[in-house]
């Protein structure tokens, strides 16, 4: 799991590359305990995000309840085919908004 | 030529051309993709609502007459032969042949010219046929030019008849008929579901019809809390927990669990598997822990057992020889228990250890050790006193008193377990009855050949042997 972040006036944008599940999830928290020091509305760019599981889904879930207490959010973009599956089947994707392109994620904070 | 006459004619053409045969033909290089896709089962068993392609073209071969079938494959599954057998449970006679991957259809017929001697239809390809159980295809052999050629990009239906060459079918105005390519995975979704919504009436399918849509298989177990929607259809040993949404459109297999709060919906759920609790299935395909969408054919595997995973089938245990192997058990229970209780007195070699059952689950059983070491447990051996102690078990329904040897509940037991189908554990075993030794390759290779061929008479014999082979 590797992660890239810029910034863009208040919104952190995170680039998700590789596998979110069990073996990388305590990384991604760890991660997002640093990210959640200075943002509280975040981008993940999905895009070359191959793989979640039910661990990986945790940790999305856990990050959006601590951006939701500070009024921020956690909103989804560019995200594959196989993982869109995953989040419709588990009902994730009536809890995440998930947009086509990271312009547009960015844009639906405003 | 007469009124009578010319019926007689007519009579005589149509026992002339009416194939009392047919040939299935599928070869793997136009339905293997599908092995890519669901795996573990031949592509010819892929269910359409609940009933497996090939039968539906062995239904349609028996509307036209057929009376002998063969299926010719490159890469046969026993799972074909072991559900359709010889035919008899649907009055056809059925054989099997293999081809080479590189033969052609002619090829084939002149390897199977013994068998097509007769005017023989056949199916080539993989293909579904839409047909109509209630229409008449007496006249399909009948040259009709203006109608569409039965073929498609996957498959077609031919007539071959001695002395003439090879002919591939045309539709009937007046019947439905038609071949439908299956190359993938939306093209089988397409037609379960348009036979669940529309044409249901055309076919024999499987479970309980009682109502229009509505298709219930044996031992189906519904929640209160279930909503169900028609059209759906359940298969056998399904489990609906709490508050499960059922259809529209649902097609469930059998020995399915639907865990609590999840819906299903225009979905196919394949046999054997396990989806978990509060989850959303709509418009996909579910096979064990793969999920398929019928849209893309996109799919991805589940690594998380508790939201899809797979259901080992277990064994079934048939109710006549659990009845006999019942009352032959309280028959030796009866004759045999006081000496046995007298020789476990004097023996005091009680051991307890945990072994599989039949349905994976763990049981803890008492049991004497007896070596040849001295002449008490010599006896003891030859009046099998340590099978008469384990009789309780049998009696209970735990345990079947002929089986398979059982697994121990260790973590290379249960290894075996996964890897053995139609594990029966029992008191006596095969590998016991023939003298093979424990921990032996043999024992293994005995106890599945056992499993793969038990009888009754054959479950007696390793009684009888046991005991002998004792004395």
């Amino acid at each position: 799991m590797n992660f890239n972040q810029r910034r863009e006036n208040d919104i952190l944008i995170i680039d998700l590359s590789g596998w979110l599940d069990a073996d990388s999830s305590d990384l991604f928290q760890e991660q997002f305990d640093i990210w959640s020091e200075s943002a509280s509305k975040f981008v993940f760019n999905c895009k070359d995000l191959e793989f979640v599981d039910s661990t990986g889904l945790g940790s999305l879930l856990l990050g959006l309840k601590a951006t939701m207490k500070k009024d921020g959010d956690i909103r989804l973009a560019t995200v594959n085919e196989k993982v869109q599956m995953f989040l419709e089947i588990t009902k994730a994707n009536d809890i995440f908004q998930i947009f086509d392109t990271v312009e547009n994620a960015v844009a639906s904070y405003t | 030529m007469t009124g009578n006459s010319l019926s007689l004619v007519a009579q005589q053409k149509i026992e002339e051309w009416r194939p009392m045969k047919a040939l299935i033909v599928m070869d793997e290089a136009r339905c293997g993709w599908l092995r890519g896709v669901i795996q573990n089962n031949h592509p010819g068993m892929m269910p359409f609502c609940n009933k497996p392609l090939l039968e539906y073209l062995l239904d349609f071969s028996i509307l036209c007459g057929c009376e002998q079938l063969r299926f010719v494959m490159d890469e046969p599954g026993d799972e074909i032969e072991d559900y359709f057998d010889n035919g008899s449970k649907w009055g056809i006679s059925i054989s099997y042949a293999s081809s080479r991957a590189s033969d052609t259809l002619e090829d084939i017929l002149e390897k199977n010219s013994t068998f097509c001697d007769e005017p023989t239809l056949i199916i080539d390809g993989f293909c579904f046929i839409g047909y109509s159980k209630n229409e008449d295809y007496d006249s399909l052999s009948d040259h009709r030019p203006e109608e569409p050629q039965l073929r498609c990009g996957s498959g077609q239906m031919l007539i071959h008849q001695h002395g003439e060459p090879l002919r591939v079918l045309h539709g009937l105005a007046e019947s439905r008929l038609e071949v439908l390519p299956l190359e993938a995975i939306g093209d089988c979704y397409d037609i379960s579901m348009h036979i669940l919504d529309s044409t249901s009436g055309e076919y024999v399918l499987p479970g309980y019809n009682n109502e229009a849509g509505v298709f219930i298989g044996r031992n189906v177990t519904i929640s209160k809390s279930t909503t169900i929607t028609k059209p759906v259809m359940l298969g056998n040993n399904v489990q609906l927990q709490e508050n499960t949404v059922i259809g529209p459109g649902a097609i469930i297999g059998s020995n399915v669990i639907v865990d609590t709060g999840t819906s299903i919906e225009k979905s196919i759920i394949i046999n054997n598997s396990y989806v978990g609790t509060e989850l959303k299935i709509k418009k996909k395909i579910i096979h064990s822990t793969v999920a398929i969408s019928a849209e893309t054919g996109t799919s991805i595997r589940f690594v998380d057992d508790h939201l899809l995973s797979g259901l080992k089938q277990c064994a079934p245990r048939k109710m006549p020889r659990l009845i006999v192997h019942w009352v032959l058990a309280c028959l030796f229970f009866v004759s045999g228990i006081i000496p046995a209780l007298l020789f476990q007195l004097l023996l005091k070699k009680r051991e307890t250890h945990t072994i599989l059952r039949h349905n994976g689950k763990s049981l803890s059983i008492a049991s004497l050790q007896l070596s040849s070491n001295s002449l008490v447990e010599q006896l003891a051996r030859i009046f099998l006193v340590d099978k008469v102690m384990l009789l309780p078990h049998v009696l209970s329904g735990r345990l079947d008193l002929v089986g398979n040897k059982p697994f121990p509940a260790t973590p290379d037991g249960e290894k075996q377990y996964a890897d053995f189908n139609n594990y029966l554990p029992g008191i006596f075993s095969f590998s016991e009855s023939q003298s093979i030794e424990e921990g032996d390759f043999q024992e293994e290779i005995a106890e599945r050949y056992f499993s793969a061929n038990r009888r009754f008479w054959g479950d007696l014999q390793v009684i009888i042997k046991t005991f002998t082979t004792r004395w």
